[in-house]
């Protein structure tokens, strides 16, 4: 039992390894957190823009702001694919060591070649050039990350494998040196062009259209059926309980949810009904006091009986407060303890369960997607600025159900816990 | 005076544990913390030490900075935020990379 135990733990860092250190990876995570300035920059425009009280909405569209909260928006969290493909490629530049900004350049005029033109009449009867907002938020999600990771990896390839025009040997080092960069450029955006010629001759037109059409079954499939949020947590929460971050799982998932916010996005901006309302409600109840539900777990040793748990209780309170368990699950450890192997899969279940009951009772109604917060929010708190006093209280009687949930587990634990600290007095004296 | 890179996630647990960690080193050791994305400025490094849930980057850690050894902090030191045994293995480690 112990061995197959030690290969299980060994094939799951290896697996970590493999798959969530690899470069791609650690780009497409770095790349995601370096927007956050971005999309929270935004949030306190967006908490007043949509404050949802109707004679301030009514007063911020007399004046005339109510626009101009939407054009601020549009460009910072509309076009998250821009500066995704920015923001990926100079992290894999980093980790390819291809420093400089020539690089994240180059990747977002690909970027930009792929993004289809139109020709538009306007007012003054005349001909402009545009390009679709659209295909900078959620159907460029997927073109950016491809483009950010495997671009920026092909630049990387001719640089350094000296992939260059045949020079005479006369020619100075240097000089040499100048036109490297310049033929790899040529090689890239003669790629470019050669794929944007490509879908333009196909019925989808550019790329961007076709990438969406293909993730179109995976994103519907995970992306926007609701207990998908559930299924992904309780993998998480899996991952968590193994030892291993699941870090690498949430971004990929949230890069995969990306196109489904997006829309939510573009709708609430034109004042429609968020057409994935249920997902968003969804994810605020994946994570309360970290990974795995755990903010229950230390309400339930704050009276605790051992002097290990009570003391494990009141250090842990506070990170848990801010979603960060570290403490809990290392400390008691939660790892691979099979006491609470059950409550750490059944958690986000629960939450689920709860979140979906009030939904279909329309108790659920308002939801800004715009806001972002990062996840160190402390509950009850984030989902009062997301969405309104219902979904706070929604959200604190999921709390007091996984509270009840970890309840016998920790019970149990802590019995044993005493009776091993009372034997250890006893032998001593 | 050592200096000790703490390296998890994003930099959050274990800024908690350097707190203590400081206090414990009384000043012979300087220690830093920060998540494994932003891992960077390690010129004069004396030890990597990684937090246990992301022990699996030891590898492309230890290649990325061959110079550094690196150490995965134990996962019950690393829960209970117990700062001396943890500085006894940094002592410890810092012995055998001298030799």
């Amino acid at each position: 039992m112990k061995r197959d135990l030690q290969r299980i733990k060994d094939f799951s860092q290896k697996a970590g390894e493999k798959i969530l250190a690899s470069q791609s990876m650690q780009a497409l995570n770095n790349g995601m957190m370096d927007i956050f300035p971005v999309t929270i920059g935004v949030v306190l425009l967006s908490l007043v823009g949509y404050f949802p009280v109707e004679c301030w909405q009514d007063l911020l569209k007399n004046i005339g702001l109510d626009t101009m909260i939407e054009q601020l928006l549009l460009v910072t969290e509309g076009m998250y694919s821009l500066y995704l493909v920015c923001a990926i490629s100079y992290e894999m530049g980093k980790i390819l060591k291809v420093r400089g900004i020539a690089v994240v350049l180059l990747c977002l005029s690909f970027f930009m070649i792929l993004t289809p033109q139109y020709q538009v009449l306007t007012e003054q009867n005349d001909y402009s050039t545009m390009l679709p907002v659209s295909a900078w938020g959620s159907e460029g999600v997927f073109v950016a990350i491809l483009i950010g990771i495997f671009v920026t990896k092909l630049y990387a390839f001719l640089i350094r494998h000296n992939i260059s025009i045949h020079m005479p040997q006369a020619v100075p080092e240097m000089v040499k040196d100048c036109f490297r960069p310049v033929f790899a450029a040529m090689v890239l955006s003669s790629i470019a062009f050669g794929i944007k010629t490509a879908f333009y001759m196909t019925e989808y037109g550019d790329i961007m259209r076709f990438a969406s059409a293909c993730m179109a079954w995976p994103v519907k499939f995970s992306g926007t059926k609701v207990w998908s949020v559930v299924v992904v947590f309780t993998l998480t929460n899996l991952m968590w309980f193994l030892g291993i971050h699941p870090a690498t799982i949430i971004n990929l998932y949230y890069a995969i949810l990306m196109p489904t916010l997006l829309r939510n996005i573009a709708a609430f901006l034109k004042g429609d009904t968020l057409p994935y309302a249920e997902i968003m409600f969804m994810l605020g109840i994946t994570m309360i006091g970290g990974t795995g539900g755990t903010l229950g777990l230390n309400i339930n040793m704050l009276g605790a009986e051992s002097k290990k748990y009570k003391m494990l209780g009141k250090l842990a309170m506070i990170p848990s407060i801010f979603n960060i368990n570290e403490p809990l699950v290392f400390g008691i450890p939660i790892i691979w303890n099979p006491v609470y192997f059950i409550p750490m899969m059944t958690s986000t279940l629960i939450g689920g369960i709860i979140v979906h009951f009030f939904y279909s009772l329309d108790f659920l109604i308002y939801y800004n997607p715009t806001i972002d917060l990062p996840w160190v929010m402390p509950s009850i708190l984030a989902e009062w600025l997301y969405s309104g006093p219902r979904y706070a209280l929604v959200v604190a009687i999921v709390i007091a159900a996984q509270t009840l949930l970890y309840r016998p587990f920790f019970k149990y634990a802590d019995k044993q816990e005493l009776e091993k600290e009372k034997q250890g007095l006893e032998c001593q004296e | 005076m050592r200096k000790v890179i703490l390296v998890c996630n994003m930099g959050m647990s274990t800024s908690i544990l350097m707190k203590r960690l400081e206090e414990e080193g009384k000043g012979d050791y300087c220690f830093t913390c920060t998540g494994i994305g932003q891992l960077e400025e390690t010129e004069d490094a004396d030890l990597i030490l990684l937090g246990p849930q992301i022990g699996f980057y030891r590898n492309s850690v230890e290649k990325k900075y061959p110079e550094i050894p690196v150490d995965v902090i134990a996962v019950q030191d690393f829960g209970m935020m117990d700062a001396s045994k943890i500085l006894k293995k940094i002592q410890k480690m810092l012995l055998i990379s001298e030799e």
